[in-house]
C-alpha cells in the first residue's frame, strides 16, 4: 500500500499532526506517530481485512465509523481514534466476540491470583476448573480486556461443542476457541499459498477448517505452522508446548535443518521450549518458518529417547560410564589406530565450529587426511566449484522475472524457497518446473516439465542445444560440435520431452531480464553430476548472454557448504585449498606437516572394510545400517539417539542439539549465520570440541586445546574469510567447461534416483524418532508434498 | 387468423400444473388433429389464477385462469369446437370486463411489457414485439457511449436491486475508468425471502434482460458479461442459455456487433450456490472468480476494480430490463411516470395475506393502499390489514396507519422500512410483528458471510433476545438492548447485509412496541402466535364429548370420557394446537 512516489500527506490523529506517505492506511498512520489503536483480525504484512471492526476510528466528514485498517489517508483528514463512543463500541464488538469464545479465564474473580501463582496445569484445574486454554497468558484477547477494562459480558456464553482436533501432528485444533479473525485462512493462502485452511459453512456457523472437512494431512498441509503462529488465541497450539505455560525467554538463533537458515526464535520457559517461531506478541517477526523450524526443533530437544550419559557396549548391552573413563578408553585406543587408521565422519548439521575442530583434531591430532561428512555427494569439488558462483539471496527470489527450477522437490526439501518461487509466480514472473516426477510446485508454474528419471543430464542437452539456435549464441568450437552431434529425436525419447516443450521453455526466458537457476539436489546426486554441473554451467554462461542471470544450489543440510569450506574434506583443507598440492598456510598455521595425500571419503572408509588398513573412526552423527561398520576395531559414535548403527560402536557419546549450541553456520546464501543456545543441554553432555580438546590433552598434543567455542571461532576467522564478499564474483568471468557429451545417448547410462530422506538432522530420521513426523510421512503415502 | 391457445409456463404456472395441462392440450390436438396453434409463454403475473391458458381468436382474447387438464379438454371442446367461450373461467379479456380487470387496470408495464406474451423461447417473438430494436437504434442512429449514458440518465432509473443508485451515473464512473478489459454483470441473485420479479422477468423475457446488459456493455465499453443467477432458478438459467445461443446465431452477441466497429461482447451465465450474501457486489464478484462470496471493503468500488481487478458495472435484473424500452422511447416518455425522485414504474410481488398474489408493475407514486387493496384486492377471508414488509430482509415492516405512503425511495426509506427489490408481503392482524422480525433476522444470520463481528454474532445474539421474547422468557430492558445492538450492527457491519439486517426488528420495534411489551411484561402474543406464550383450553359449553381432541393430543394432555365434558392438563400441554384444528365444535379456546 506504499506508494511509490514517495509523496508525503498530512493528517491528525488525535490532535497530533504528522506526515504519511500516501497510500498509507490509517492504521499504519496511527502506528507510526505511536498511536495505538486495538486490533484483532489486522496483520502486518498481509491484505486488510476488515472483520473484527475493533480498529473503528471517526473521521471528520465521514459517516459512520470506518475501520482504521481498510480505510486510506487522504490529505488532511482528521482522525479520533479514542473517544469513549468509540471505546464503547469496542467493549461491545469485544462483548460479542467473547460471547462466542468460552471467556470465563478473562473476567473471572480469581484471574489475578491465577495469574501471579498458578502457571501449572494442575493446580489450575483442580482449583477452577478452567484449564481449557492453552494459550493463557498468550492470549490476544486477556490483552484487550485488559485494555478495554471489561469487567463483566452482558451475553450469556455459548460453546460452539465442536470436537477439539488432537490427532493431527504436530499441532492442536480447537476452533471452540476461535475468533474468526482469519489470520489463519490469510497467511495460509495469501503469504504461504498452501490452500489447506478456509472458511465452512455461514452465518453463525461459520468456522475455519478444510475443504470437505478433510484432515489437515488429506487436505494438503505442509505443517509450515504459520496458522499457529499467527492465531491471537489458543485456537491453534504447538502440541509440544502445550501447558507448558507462557514463555519467559526468547532466543533468536538459526535453524540448522536445510540450507535456508532462517532467523528463528526460541521461546522457552525455565530449560524447555515453548514454542518456535515469532517473538510472542510479535505474529510475524521474525518471518515464519517451515515444519522443519516450527515443529521438528522442540521435539528433538526434548525427546525422551535422547541419551544423556556416556555409554559402553559390553556385549550390546549399553552401560553407563563417567566421561573420564570414556575419554580413557579413548585415548587408549585412539593412541594405538592414529594415521591413516584413523577417521571422522562428521555431520553438515553441525556448526562451523565443530566442523573446524573435527577436521584439525583429525589431521593435527590424528595425522590423517580421513575426514568427509554423511552422506556425500559424487562429484567431490561439487562445493569448490559452487564456490565460483555469485550467491542469490532469497529474499532478491521474487525480484526474478523467471525462474527455471530444475531437479528439485523444493517444496519438501526448502519450504521457504520454494515459497518464494511461489510469490514470484503471484508477482506475474514465469515459472519452469522440470523434475522426474510430479511435486507442488508444479501447482505454481507456467511450463511444466516431467522428464524421465535419471534423464537430467539430456534434458539439459536438449535446453542447451535449443537455446544455442534460439539465441544464436556463440559457444567455443568444441561445444557446438558436440551439440550437433546431439540427435533432437533420440534426446526426447530418452527424456520424454518433446521438442515443442523445450521450445516453450527457451520462448518463456526470452523475454525475461532477471533469470533464476534453482539447481536441486537430484542433479548432484546422480552418478552424471559432473555432466549436470558442466551443462547448467554452459546454461547460465548462455542465458547471462542476454540476461542477468542467477544460479542457486539447492544443497541439502544446514551447513553443508560451511562445513567443506572449512575443511571436512579428504582432500581440501580449509578454505578450498588442496591436500595433495601440499599448501603450506595450514601447516604453519597448526605448526605441523599435514600429510600431502588426499584422505579418504565416507564411502571409502566403509566400503573398503576390511582391507583398507583403516581400523577406527569417530562419527558425529549417525550413518544409514552398513554392516561393514562390525570390520572396525574402535568406533566411537557421538550422538543423540542410539540407532541401528549404534550397534557397531564401542563407545557411544551423547550430543548437543543445535537449540543447546553455539556458533555459526553458512547458510545457502554464503552468509554466516549465528547459533545461540536456547536451552541448557542436559547435564552430562559435551560439545564435540569439548571431547576433542579433553582427549588431545590426554594424547599430551598441546596444539589441540580450547576451552571455549569462540576460541575456534577466533582462530577460524583469523585464518580464513567468512565475510563472503558477493560483489567481486560479479564480474568474475566463468569459464566454459565440457560436459562429455559424445557418448552415444543410446549408450548412456540411465539411473534412478530415489528420493531422499528429506528429515535427517545429523543423519538421524526425524521421520523414525518422532512420531507425529512418522504419522505424517504414513499419511502422506511415504513422501510428504 | 388460426385460433392460438397459450399455455402460461412460468415457474409459478409449472408448480400449479400448467405442464400438465400443456401437455394434455398437445396429445389431445394431435389425437383428435385439431386446428389451433399451442404456443406456451411465461408468467403474466396473476400467480394467484394459474395455472392460466389463453385462447385468442377471430373475436377476441380470452384468458383462462385456474385450468387444470379437464378444465383445459372442456375449453378446447366448448370454445374451440361450439365457439362459445366459457365465461366462468375468463380472468381477463378485451371484450368484456371482470373482476381481475382491478389487478391489471392501473398497472403501467414496462419491465414486465413482454412477460406473458411471448414465447420467452422464442427470439422471433421478441423482434415481433420491437426486441433488439434498441441496439439496433444506437448502432443506426450512431448513439455515442454518452448519447446512451446521457439518455439513461436523464430517465432518472435507479437501480432496481434495492440500493436506488441511478443507473446513469453508474454507468458513466464505469465508462470513466479505462481498461483494455471491462465487465458488466446481471445480478440475477434474488434471495429475498417472497420476491420473484427477477425470476419471472427472466423466465418470461430473457432477451430483454440480455439487450439491457448488450446496450450497457456498448454504454461503458465492456468486454464481458456475466449473468449471476442463483442456482435455485433452473428454469431462468435454461432460458437464458436458450436466449445466449438464439442472440449468438442472430449477432447480436460476438464480434462487431450490428456492424458496430470494435463492439465485441458475449455474455455467460455464472451459477451462484445459494448464498444471499453473494447478491452483495462484492461478494458476487468474489463470487464469480471462484472465490467464497464474502464481502470486502470498499474502496476501491467495483467500477474501477471489480471482477479480476477490471472496473466492472453490476445491474440488476429488473434495471437492466427497463434499458431497452428508455433507449427507445426515450429518456422523456419514462421519466413521465414516477415521482420526482424516484421515476419509471416498479415491479412488485405481492405475498403473503392478500387476496390476490402475483407480480404487478405499478409507476412510481402510487400508494401502497392502493397497490395492496385495489390492484391486490386487498386481505384475504376478510380479516384486517396489519402491515406489510418491504425489502426482504433488509427492509421493515410498514404499519396500516402508514398504508397512504406512495411507492418512491425516499417516502419508503422514511418508514424505515427500503424499497428493496420489490417485495411487499402482507400481513393481517394474525401475523405476531415479533415472530416476522424474528423470521427475517434468522434468515440474516443464518446467511451472514461470517466475515465481521457484529454481522456474525450480534445478529445471533438478537435473535436469542428475540427467542427468549416469544418464548415467554423477555425481560424489561430487553427492547432497549435490541436497539442498541441494532443500531451498532448497522453502524459498524461490513457490507449492506449487515447494515441493514436489524432494520425488520428496528421497524417492528418503532410501529408495534406494544406487542413487545405484551409479551415481555404479561406474557402474551396478541396475534396468538408464540406457541410458548399461549394456553389451550375447553370451552365446556361447546364440547359435545367426541373424544377427537383427545385421541390425536400428541401428549396425552386431554383427559374425559366419551359425551363428558373434557380437560386440558396445562402441565402437560405442549401448545402445540392439533386439539384446536381438530376440534370441530369450537370447543378449543386460545388465550
Amino acid at each position: 500500500m506504499k506508494s511509490d512516489k514517495g509523496i508525503y500527506i498530512s493528517v491528525e490523529i488525535d490532535g497530533k499532526q504528522i506526515q504519511v506517505p500516501e497510500g498509507s492506511t490509517v492504521l499504519d498512520a496511527a502506528t507510526s506517530a505511536g498511536i495505538y489503536i486495538p486490533t484483532l483480525c489486522y496483520l502486518k504484512g498481509l491484505k486488510s481485512y476488515g472483520g473484527c471492526r475493533l480498529c473503528i476510528v471517526e473521521i471528520k466528514n465521514m459517516i459512520g465509523y470506518p475501520t482504521a485498517c481498510t480505510t486510506p489517508v487522504t490529505n488532511e483528514m482528521e482522525i479520533s481514534t479514542k473517544s469513549p463512543e468509540l471505546q464503547s463500541i469496542r467493549r461491545e464488538i469485544l462483548e460479542l466476540i467473547l460471547s462466542e469464545h468460552p471467556y470465563s479465564c478473562l473476567i473471572c474473580n480469581d484471574k489475578k491470583e491465577c495469574q501471579d501463582f498458578m502457571y501449572t496445569t494442575r493446580k489450575v484445574t483442580v482449583t477452577t476448573g478452567c484449564n481449557f486454554c492453552t494459550s493463557n497468558g498468550g492470549c490476544e484477547l486477556q490483552d484487550l480486556v485488559e485494555y478495554l477494562d471489561l469487567k463483566d459480558i452482558r451475553f450469556p456464553i455459548t460453546y460452539r461443542n465442536v470436537q477439539a482436533i488432537k490427532n493431527n501432528p504436530f499441532y492442536d485444533l480447537d476452533y471452540n476457541l476461535c475468533i474468526l479473525c482469519g489470520r489463519c485462512v490469510r497467511i495460509c493462502n495469501e503469504e504461504r499459498y498452501s490452500g489447506v485452511l478456509a472458511f465452512v459453512q455461514r452465518g453463525n456457523s461459520t468456522l475455519v477448517g478444510t475443504a470437505f472437512g478433510e484432515s489437515q494431512i488429506e487436505a494438503g498441509c505442509e505443517y509450515c505452522g504459520a496458522c499457529v503462529d499467527v492465531c491471537p488465541t489458543g485456537s491453534l497450539s504447538e502440541k509440544m508446548g502445550s501447558w507448558v505455560g507462557v514463555p519467559t525467554d526468547s532466543t533468536t538463533s538459526t535453524c540448522i535443518l536445510c540450507s535456508v537458515g532462517c532467523r528463528m526464535n526460541i521461546n522457552t520457559k525455565g530449560n524447555r521450549i515453548v514454542n518456535i517461531g515469532p517473538r510472542p506478541g510479535k505474529r510475524t517477526e521474525p518471518d515464519q518458518l517451515c515444519i522443519r523450524g516450527k515443529f521438528i526443533p522442540a521435539d528433538i530437544t526434548h525427546h525422551p529417547e535422547r541419551i544423556i550419559k556416556p555409554l559402553i557396549n559390553k556385549n550390546g548391552a549399553w552401560l553407563e560410564i563417567t566421561w573420564d573413563q570414556a575419554i580413557d578408553i579413548i585415548t587408549k585406543h585412539f593412541k594405538e589406530f592414529s594415521g591413516n587408521d584413523f577417521g571422522i565422519i562428521g555431520s553438515a548439521h553441525d556448526t562451523i565450529e565443530n566442523s573446524y575442530a573435527l577436521q584439525k583434531f583429525c589431521r593435527v591430532v590424528m595425522g590423517s587426511n580421513n575426514i568427509d561428512l554423511s552422506p556425500t555427494y559424487n562429484d567431490r569439488s561439487l562445493f569448490k566449484k559452487v564456490h565460483g558462483f555469485q550467491p542469490v539471496g532469497i529474499d532478491e527470489i521474487i525480484g526474478f522475472d523467471a525462474i527455471f527450477i530444475i531437479g528439485s522437490n523444493a517444496s519438501v526439501s526448502h519450504p521457504i524457497i520454494e515459497n518464494r518461487v511461489r510469490k514470484a509466480y503471484h508477482h506475474d514472473a514465469k515459472i519452469i518446473t522440470a523434475h522426474s516426477h510430479l511435486n507442488r510446485t508444479y501447482q505454481f508454474s507456467n511450463e511444466r516439465i516431467i522428464y524421465h528419471p535419471g534423464s537430467e543430464n539430456i534434458f539439459l542437452l536438449q535446453i542447451l542445444k535449443d537455446l544455442k539456435t534460439a539465441q544464436n549464441i556463440k559457444f567455443p568450437k568444441d561445444i557446438s560440435d558436440a551439440l550437433k552431434l546431439i540427435d533432437k529425436k533420440h534426446a526426447s525419447t530418452a527424456t520424454g520431452i518433446k521438442q515443442a516443450q523445450i521450445r516453450k521453455i527457451i520462448e518463456s526466458l526470452a523475454p525475461a531480464k532477471k533469470i533464476l537457476i534453482i539447481a536441486g539436489d537430484t542433479l548432484f546426486k546422480s552418478s552424471s553430476s559432473n555432466d549436470n554441473f558442466n551443462l547448467l554451467s554452459n546454461i547460465h554462461f548462455a542465458l547471462n548472454k542476454f540476461a542477468d542471470c542467477g544460479m542457486m544450489f539447492l544443497v541439502d543440510d544446514g551447513n553443508r557448504f560451511g562445513a567443506t569450506y572449512t575443511g571436512m574434506h579428504p582432500e581440501y583443507l580449509p578454505g578450498f585449498l588442496e591436500v595433495r598440492n601440499g599448501e603450506k598456510k595450514w601447516s604453519e598455521a597448526w605448526g605441523i606437516d599435514i600429510s600431502p595425500v588426499s584422505g579418504l571419503s565416507t564411502d571409502e572408509m566403509i566400503s573398503n572394510l576390511p582391507g583398507n588398513n583403516f581400523k577406527s573412526l569417530f562419527l558425529k552423527g549417525d550413518l544409514p545400517d552398513h554392516e561393514k561398520l562390525n570390520e572396525l576395531e574402535f568406533f566411537v559414535q557421538q550422538n543423540m539417539f542410539i540407532t541401528e548403527t549404534s550397534k557397531y560402536a564401542d563407545i557411544l557419546l551423547p550430543a548437543y542439539c543445535f537449540t543447546e549450541s553455539n556458533g555459526h553456520i553458512i547458510n545457502i546464501e554464503r552468509n554466516l549465520k549465528q547459533i545461540n543456545p536456547a536451552v541448557h543441554a542436559p547435564e552430562f553432555i559435551k560439545p564435540t570440541w569439548q571431547i576433542l580438546s579433553n582427549i588431545s590433552r590426554k594424547l599430551k598434543n598441546k596444539s589441540f586445546q580450547y576451552r571455549k567455542t569462540n576460541e575456534i571461532y577466533e582462530e577460524i576467522t583469523a585464518k580464513l574469510d567468512l565475510s563472503i564478499d558477493k560483489t567481486s564474483r560479479k564480474t568474475s568471468k566463468f569459464v566454459l567447461s565440457m560436459p562429455d557429451i559424445k557418448i552415444p545417448l543410446k549408450k548412456r547410462k540411465i539411473e534412478m534416483i530415489p528420493e531422499p530422506d528429506y528429515f535427517l538432522y545429523q543423519g538421524n530420521s526425524m521421520s523414525k524418532l518422532i512420531p507425529d513426523m512418522k504419522q505424517l510421512i504414513d499419511k502422506k503415502g511415504g513422501k510428504h508434498g | 387468423m388460426e385460433t392460438k391457445v397459450i399455455v402460461g409456463l412460468g415457474s409459478c404456472g409449472i408448480a400449479a400444473g400448467a405442464r400438465k395441462v400443456y401437455d394434455k392440450l398437445e396429445a389431445f390436438k394431435k389425437a383428435e388433429n385439431l386446428q389451433f396453434e399451442l404456443k406456451k409463454t411465461s408468467c403474466v403475473g396473476m400467480c394467484y389464477r394459474e395455472p392460466l391458458v389463453e385462447i385468442i381468436d377471430d373475436t377476441g382474447t380470452y384468458l383462462y385462469g385456474e385450468i387444470d387438464e379437464e378444465r383445459a379438454l372442456e375449453l378446447i371442446e366448448k370454445h374451440i369446437n361450439q365457439k362459445s367461450p366459457v365465461k366462468e373461467y375468463v380472468v381477463q379479456s378485451d371484450l368484456f370486463e371482470t373482476i381481475d380487470n382491478e389487478f391489471t387496470g392501473d398497472q403501467v408495464k414496462i419491465t414486465l411489457r413482454n412477460c406473458g406474451y411471448i414465447d420467452p423461447e422464442n427470439i422471433e417473438d421478441y423482434e415481433a414485439k420491437d426486441g433488439y430494436r434498441a441496439i439496433k437504434k444506437i448502432a443506426g442512429y450512431s448513439m455515442s457511449r454518452l448519447d446512451v449514458i446521457q439518455t439513461v440518465i436523464e430517465s432518472g432509473l435507479r437501480g432496481r436491486g434495492g440500493g436506488g443508485f441511478p443507473t446513469g451515473l453508474k454507468w458513466k464512473f464505469a465508462n470513466n475508468n479505462k481498461s483494455d478489459e471491462k465487465y458488466i454483470i446481471c445480478n440475477a441473485d434474488e434471495g429475498d425471502p417472497g420476491a420473484f420479479m427477477d425470476r419471472s422477468v427472466l423466465e418470461g423475457d430473457p432477451h430483454t434482460v440480455l439487450e439491457g446488459m448488450i446496450i450497457g456493455a456498448y454504454a461503458i465499453e465492456a468486454t464481458g458479461g456475466v449473468i449471476y443467477c442463483r442456482a435455485e432458478y433452473p428454469l431462468a438459467i435454461k432460458r437464458l442459455q436458450i436466449a445466449i445461443e438464439q442472440a449468438r446465431a442472430k449477432g447480436y452477441l460476438g464480434e462487431n456487433i450490428l456492424g458496430i466497429n470494435g463492439f465485441n461482447f458475449d455474455i455467460y451465465i455464472k451459477e451462484g450456490a445459494g448464498a444471499f450474501v453473494c447478491g452483495e457486489e462484492t461478494a458476487l464478484i468474489a463470487s464469480v472468480e471462484g472465490q467464497r462470496g464474502m464481502p470486502r471493503k470498499r474502496p476501491p468500488f467495483p467500477a474501477a476494480s471489480g471482477l479480476w481487478k477490471k472496473p466492472t458495472n453490476i445491474n440488476n435484473v429488473e434495471t437492466l430490463a427497463n434499458i431497452p424500452w428508455i433507449i427507445q422511447h426515450g429518456a422523456a416518455e419514462y421519466a413521465k411516470y414516477g415521482t420526482e425522485k424516484s421515476k419509471g414504474t416498479k415491479v412488485f410481488a405481492l405475498a403473503g395475506k392478500i387476496r390476490r398474489s402475483g407480480l404487478v408493475e405499478v409507476p412510481m407514486g402510487m400508494s401502497i393502499r392502493d397497490v395492496i387493496f385495489k390492484l391486490g384486492g386487498g386481505i384475504q377471508d376478510g380479516k384486517k390489514f396489519k402491515a406489510v414488509q418491504m425489502g426482504g430482509p433488509s427492509g421493515g415492516c410498514i404499519p396500516a396507519h402508514l398504508a397512504d405512503t406512495i411507492v418512491d425511495y425516499d417516502s419508503v426509506n422514511a418508514t424505515g422500512a427500503i424499497m428493496g427489490s420489490g417485495g411487499m408481503v402482507v400481513m393481517d392482524e394474525s401475523t405476531c410483528m415479533i415472530d416476522v422480525a424474528k423470521f427475517f433476522l434468522d434468515f440474516t444470520q443464518k446467511e451472514s458471510c461470517g466475515k465481521c463481528t457484529f454481522c456474525r454474532i450480534g445478529t445471533k445474539r438478537m435473535l436469542e433476545i428475540l427467542t427468549n421474547i416469544t418464548e415467554g422468557r423477555g425481560e424489561e430492558g430487553d427492547i432497549e438492548r435490541l436497539e442498541e445492538l441494532s443500531y451498532q450492527i448497522k453502524d459498524n457491519s461490513l457490507c449492506g447485509l449487515g447494515q441493514t439486517a436489524p432494520n425488520p426488528v428496528l421497524t417492528t420495534i418503532r410501529y408495534f412496541r406494544d406487542e413487545y411489551e405484551a409479551h415481555i411484561r404479561d406474557k402474551k402474543c396478541p396475534a396468538l402466535v408464540c406457541t410458548k406464550l399461549l394456553t389451550y383450553e375447553v370451552v365446556e359449553a361447546n364440547c359435545t364429548g367426541c373424544t377427537v381432541c383427545a385421541v390425536n393430543c400428541p401428549v396425552d394432555a386431554i383427559s374425559g370420557a366419551r359425551k363428558e365434558i373434557h380437560h386440558i392438563d396445562q402441565e402437560v400441554c405442549i401448545n402445540c394446537g392439533v386439539c384446536f384444528t381438530k376440534c370441530k365444535f369450537d370447543a378449543i379456546k386460545i388465550s
